[in-house]
This record gives structure tokens, sequence and C-alpha cells, in this order.
């Protein structure tokens, strides 16, 4: 309700800006009823989740741009409007009348709610697979029969494919070779029309032949100062993610993601930004309950994080196996996939992030732009008295050097005589050829 | 939203005919100008309001880049007007008519 209440305050007084502007007979007025303007609108762009443009609305319209106009106006001495000498009589009328026939066409047009038929389209969905089979070898991804991941090795994951959504037959195959060890279908849908959303497909499970499982990814901006993280847990034994606090602690421990079951993902939870201390547990045994850690036992630990630094704006996935060790044995590690989050909409990070990388050439075409009415403008503001007198300073015969005293006065200073007789107070300096001094005015 | 598309976009629409109406009736060269700047913000108004419809940040993009467009724009054009306004002594754009040949 209070967005309608701004809105409707604020459009009311740039439309009363606008036409003050018009009807202002001082110039003056006139530019700053503009600049309130700019100023309402720029609070419009506040209202419409673009604080980045609201500030360079503020700063190059409001701030630059009607400085220059007012230093112009100052300039000029252009305050007063001179009588506004009208050509054609008709003229006004006829303008009013087609203002409001152009308001009132596109006016019924988006009144009558023609501009939001169309929905949004969303962006492909991305999706990559991760190889947390211990027992299987490196192998290559096809989804439909169509190559997306090659040699994957044991711990290693593919790259981002784009998918049109739909449902596909995703399926492993040793690397190199047609023998398909692992296959299922799983349906992508659409994200938003950002790529707020992936799927990670996690190959995983005793024995040559894995199992394939869905973990959904979120990428929308954390609002904490931390990072999103979700458990895939691809052992065989359920486990907890625990804070296991100073050297096991048994006071400052705390449980960070309870219980995964094997062959499950954990729902999200926040890790805050810094270095943290962090250890998978065993749930069997119920050593952690409820935060009471006094059973907790370091030789319990299954993997240990130390000193595991987070960064902000990220969101990891972190996935745990085993891992087979030579001696037949095997211990549990866990690979976390860390990606960044998207910017918040309209931020100053997104805006520059797809300057720099979508619209990298008009960026520099406006720049070069820029530079040319820089330019431009220094050229135009050059003061030419005389257009004929400039090119012939440019390129004329006085190119050579200007001689301060006539040739005439220079012999006569070395004779010590008047040679001849000259008249020497004329500032200006003529030519050095005598025959042209008659021309002088 | 609780405030539609519709009534930002009209807003945009009503600014950019004040703008129009400004450039056809006023007969001071800078205050065409300033109407042709607010045509432009009009239509960055209404560029922002179908960016956040459609959830993506091209439109902001757009507006960055008019925004620095009017910028060179008024620059060039501030220096044109200043140049005829020292050979004419006018600024009023019924007197400027020597192009007509």
């Amino acid at each position: 309700m209070s967005e309608l209440i701004l809105f409707v305050a604020i459009g009311v007084i740039a439309v009363t800006a606008a036409v003050m502007m018009l009807l202002s007979e001082n110039t003056v007025y006139s530019a700053l009823f503009l600049t309130l303007n700019f100023l309402c609108v720029a609070l419009l762009f506040l209202l419409l989740n673009a604080p980045f443009l609201a500030l360079v609305q503020v700063a190059v319209y409001a701030g630059a741009i009607m400085v220059l106009f007012l230093f112009v106006i100052m300039l000029l001495g252009a305050e007063k409007t001179t009588e506004e000498l009208k050509r054609f009589r008709w003229f006004n009328i006829t303008t009013l009348v087609l203002a409001v026939i152009l308001l009132l066409a596109f006016g019924l047009a988006i009144g009558a709610g023609q501009i939001d038929l169309q929905e949004p389209v969303g962006a492909q969905p991305l999706v990559r697979v991760i190889h947390a089979a211990p027992d299987a070898d490196a192998v290559d991804v096809r989804a439909n029969d169509v190559l997306v991941a090659q040699d994957v090795a044991f711990g290693e994951t593919s790259e981002y494919v784009s998918l049109p959504p739909g449902t596909y037959n995703i399926a492993l195959f040793v690397a190199g070779t047609d023998q398909a060890i692992a296959a299922a279908p799983f349906t992508f849908d659409a994200s938003g029309p950002q790529r707020a959303t992936a799927e990670t497909i996690v190959a995983y499970g005793e024995g040559a032949a894995p199992v394939l499982a869905s973990v959904f990814e979120d990428f929308r901006t954390v609002e904490d100062q931390g990072s999103r993280l979700r458990v895939f847990n691809a052992t065989t034994q359920a486990v907890q993610l625990i804070d296991p606090g100073v050297e096991f602690n048994q006071r400052d421990a705390q449980i960070v993601v309870d219980t995964v079951e094997p062959g499950t993902e954990s729902d999200p939870v926040i890790l805050l930004e810094g270095i943290n201390e962090l250890a998978f547990i065993p749930t069997v045994g119920e050593r952690v309950v409820d935060g009471d850690v006094s059973n907790l036992d370091t030789a319990d630990t299954l993997f240990r994080l130390r000193d595991y630094e987070v960064e902000r704006d990220t969101a990891q996935l972190m996935v745990l196996t085993d891992e087979r060790q030579f001696d037949e044995t095997s211990r549990v590690i866990a690979l976390p996939l860390v990606e960044d989050t998207l910017a918040p909409f309209g931020s100053p990070k997104s805006i520059g992030q797809l300057m720099l990388t979508k619209y990298l050439l008009p960026f520099e075409m406006v720049s070069l732009l820029l530079l040319v009415a820089m330019v431009g403008a220094v050229v135009l503001t050059q003061r030419y008295h005389d257009l004929s007198k400039a090119l012939h300073r440019v390129k004329g015969p006085a190119n050579r050097r200007r001689v301060a005293r006539p040739l005439t006065s220079v012999v006569a200073s070395q004779l010590g005589t008047q040679f001849p007789p000259t008249t020497t107070n004329g500032d200006a300096a003529p030519e050095s050829s005598p025959e042209l001094q008659p021309e002088r005015p | 939203m609780i405030v539609q598309n519709e009534a930002y976009v009209m807003l945009s629409l009503v600014l950019f005919v004040l703008g129009t109406m400004g450039v056809l009736l006023r007969r001071n060269a800078i205050i065409v100008f300033m109407s042709v700047e607010l045509m432009l913000n009009s239509a960055n108004l209404a560029l922002v309001a179908f960016s956040r419809q459609w959830g993506t940040e091209s439109g902001h993009l757009f507006v960055f880049f008019v925004i620095t467009v009017a910028a060179a724009e008024v620059a060039v054009g501030l220096a044109l007007l200043v140049a005829i306004f020292r050979t004419r002594k006018s600024i009023n754009i019924d007197e400027l008519h020597q192009m007509e040949g």
C-alpha cells in the first residue's frame, strides 16, 4: 500500500514539475523544475528496484546535465525568454490536439492491458554431473544420446551444460566406450529469467554401476553475509555436520546440518563468511543429540574441514563420499562445489557484470561517443572571430615566425640610424616583408 | 508489486507527451533542449518498468546507455547553442533558419 501512496505522490509531483517547466517564463525556473522532475524519476527508479540507476540519475542528470544547462543559461544571459514571435498562429492548437491524440492512443493501448500479454521467458536449465562413485571408472555423460561431458573421473565435476527444458535420459558410459553403466530419466524445468537455479547429477554408490540422483542448486542471492550450503550424503551411513568448536571442546560444539541419510540431500543452511571449523560425524550411537555433545569424540570424526574459508555470496554443494585407499580400506572425503550466487537485482555488481560481458561492445561505443562529444564541444565553443583568419592562421604563410619589429627598424638599430624613417608605435606586428605593409589597415 | 507496470508506463507516457509539447510549443532553444531531456527521461522510466516486469537487467543497461548518450548530446548541443548565440545574438528557434537555403 505504501508503494501505491509513494507512486501517486511522486507521480503527481513529477507531472506538475514537467508542466511548470513548460509554462515558466523564466528559463532558470524551467531548469529547476526539470531538476525536480529528474529527482522524482530517481525516486521512481528506487521503487522499481533500480538503486544504481537512481544514483546515476541523481549524479548525472540532476547533477551534471542540469548544472550544464544552468551554466549556459547564465552564460548567455537568457533567463528571460524573448518575446515569442509566433510564425504560425494555428501551430499551438494543432500541437495540443496532436498531443491529446497521442496520449489517448497510447493510453488506451496500455489501459487495455496490451503490454502484459507475454510471459517472460525463462533461462535454460543448467546441468552438470559429479562423479562420486568410488568403484566406478571414469565416465562419459550423454543426455538423450548427446555427449555432454567426457572423461569425468572419480571426484571430478563436469562443466555446466545448458539444455532446453524437458525430460532427458542421462546415461553414464565408461569413458571412450559404448558400455553404459548407469542411466536414469530426469526432468529439468526452466529457471527464472535469470540463471537462478541449476541441477547437479550425483553419481554415487558402491560397485561398478553407480546410482544417479539429482540435486537442486539455488543461486539466488544470499541475504545474510555468507554462503548457502547443502550436503549430499553419498556414503553408506547417516552423517551430521557439526561445528566442533575449539579443538572439540564439548561445550561450544554445535550442529550445523542435522542427520543426512545416505543418498539424500540436506536442507540448505547458511554458513557465515570467514574461517569455519567443520567436521562430519556419524549419526550412529546418537553422539550428538539436540546440542548435547557430551559424548563427542574426536576419533569418531569422518572428515574434518580445518580452517575452511567461506566466501560470501556463494552457494556450495558438499558431496560426502567414500574413497578407496591402496590398502583396500576406505575413508570418507567431502567434495565441496562452490559457485557464486547471483548479485542482487539492479545492484552495481550485477549491472557491471552484465555491462562487461554481454554488453561490452555497446559500452565501448558509448564511451567512444562520449569522447567524441567532449572533443566536439571543445571545438564548437572555440571563438573564431573570422573563419578565414582562423584558416589563414592554420595553413597560411603566417606559419613563418612572426617578427616583432619591422625588418627595417632592426636594420636601423644595427646601423644606429633611422633607415628609412618609420613609425614603430603599432602594437600589431607587421609582416616581415615590407611590401605587405601598405595593405594593412 | 502493488503498483502495476501499466501505471509506470502511463506516467512515462504523460511525461513523454509533455516533453513533445515542450519541443513543439516553446520557441526558446534551451527549453526545447530541456524538453528533449524530459522525453529521454520518460523513456528511461518505461525501460526500467519493463525491466522489472521481465526480471532481467538489460533494461537497466539501456537506461545507462541512454543517460550517457544524453550527456554527450547535451554537451554538443549546448556548445552549438553558445556558438549560435554568439553570432545571432538570439536563441529563438524561429529566427534560426539560415539552413533553409
